[in-house]
């Protein structure tokens, strides 16, 4: 019988322990840095959620922050990274600002997992994110209703921020209205497997 | 200060009458020197006459890192060395090596001069600027940064400049080797210079370009900052009083190789 891969739960990546620097500057040292990151989770692949945390680190360069968190969340919009869901944790107002301002120049939000808010392109996203952790786990009809908005937009929202790691989508086991629907959840981070 | 001389001929640089020197003048004779060394060409350094100049020149550590072949003419004083660590970055070659330390050094002169979030912005704002310098300005000759924190005591407001000199390609090239650039709209270094000042453009291909934007957004609310960029023979100057971006670009009729980046951020008192 073929051996089953045990699912890693929650994965956290600690930058400052790859990168032990307060001040994170230079995008080739950051690219290294995300391609760690991506080799690893794919040793440890499949990851329901991964938690990057930033503690100790009290500011970085707009470059630093696209090259390790612009381009991962790039590729996480295209399905690419070994994880259903991406976390931000250990920001201060510096390093989220970086952050911020590298997804808005690329169109693409991020959970900050400490504020419970979207960084980045977040327009139409921030009141659809907070209902969503209202809910925990919901239906795009869910949502929908909640907010009162249609279908279509609400299945357009939850998809983008599905895409930006914020949610888990699943295939939904019953369809409530038939053809093809998911169910998403808001992820909990837990204690953790260690990135290394 | 007088310069002759391009490439591949003698260089002479006549700072005799030099009444003063700033981290952009130091870089820039530091770089002028290691690229003329590089072409094998003499180099010919008058001193400034006055003392204090030259004992700047000398304290900041220009003496140390022109060229070797650098023929120096002129008296150098004697010299006591303070502790200025909080004030000064001395004339340091910008390379993979050094630019970790040179950023550490940064940051302790802007931690000892401005408030916690502060400081660091305008170090990440310098930051771009010794990035592009290392990624894109590399060359035999190299590259060259100096930083001053000026007081306020001779210049109103306290104030910070650094200037990073490479001796690389040059913006002009630099940008018509992207992709996605139109190289039939830029055709000239001062275009160039204009270009690189804009969010976005960039001579590799991906999606970037922001590094000399973000030198101002970063030092936003600080106060005035000023950049003056030369590469080629394009000159461009972009001042900034909160929000408000003025650009002016011309070209020269005196060519640098490489690119001359200086920024100046002034802090309210």
């Amino acid at each position: 019988m073929k051996p089953t891969k045990k699912i890693a739960s929650t994965v956290t990546f600690i930058v400052y322990d790859v990168d032990p620097r307060s001040f994170l500057a230079f995008r080739d040292v950051a690219a290294r840095i995300r391609k760690r990151l991506e080799d690893e989770l794919k040793n440890l692949a499949p990851v329901d959620t991964l938690v990057i945390d930033f503690q100790h680190v009290e500011a970085m360069s707009n470059s630093y922050a696209d090259e390790l968190i612009g381009k991962l969340y790039v590729a996480l919009a295209a399905g690419d990274v070994a994880a259903s869901t991406v976390s931000l944790t250990g920001l201060n107002d510096e390093t989220r600002d970086a952050i911020s301002v590298c997804l808005e120049r690329r169109k693409l939000a991020a959970v900050d997992a400490d504020q419970g808010i979207l960084l980045g392109q977040v327009v139409a996203l921030e009141d659809t994110y907070a209902r969503a952790l209202q809910l925990g786990e919901f239906r795009a009809s869910d949502i929908a209703e909640a907010m009162e908005i249609s279908l279509t937009n609400a299945n357009n929202r939850l998809k983008r921020l599905a895409e930006a790691g914020a949610l888990h989508r699943e295939r939904a086991s019953s369809p409530e209205h038939g053809g093809k629907e998911f169910t998403y959840r808001v992820p909990q981070l837990e204690a953790t497997t260690p990135s290394r | 200060m007088r310069t002759t001389g391009v490439e591949e001929e003698p260089l002479v640089i006549d700072g005799r009458n030099l009444k003063f020197g700033g981290p952009l003048e130091l870089t820039a004779i530091t770089a002028l020197t290691h690229v003329h060394a590089a072409a094998d060409t003499p180099v010919m350094l008058y001193l400034p006459d006055r003392e204090e100049v030259t004992s700047y020149a000398q304290r900041m550590d220009m003496l140390e890192h022109v060229a070797p072949e650098t023929k120096i003419q002129g008296w150098t004083p004697f010299e006591i060395r303070n502790d200025c660590s909080t004030r000064l970055l001395e004339v340091s070659p910008l390379n993979l090596t050094t630019r970790q330390p040179v950023i550490d050094r940064l940051r302790i002169i802007a931690q000892a001069n401005l408030r916690p979030p502060l400081a660091d912005r305008v170090v990440t704002g310098i930051t771009e600027l010794v990035d592009n310098a290392v990624t894109h300005g590399h060359s035999e000759a190299g590259a060259f940064i100096a930083a001053q924190l000026y007081t306020g005591r001779t210049t109103r407001h306290p104030r910070l400049e650094v200037a990073v000199c490479d001796t690389g390609i040059g913006v002009l090239e630099h940008l018509r080797q992207g992709p996605r650039t139109d190289r039939t709209r830029v055709t000239t270094c001062a275009e160039a210079l204009r270009r690189a000042l804009r969010r976005g453009e960039t001579g590799t291909d991906e999606i970037r370009g922001h590094g000399l934007s973000d030198v101002f957004d970063r030092t936003e609310e600080l106060g005035i900052a000023r950049i003056v960029l030369r590469s080629g023979n394009g000159l461009a100057r972009i001042a900034r009083r909160g929000p408000v971006r003025r650009l002016r670009r011309r070209t020269t009729t005196c060519s640098v190789s490489g690119t001359w980046a200086w920024a100046r951020v002034t802090f309210p008192r």
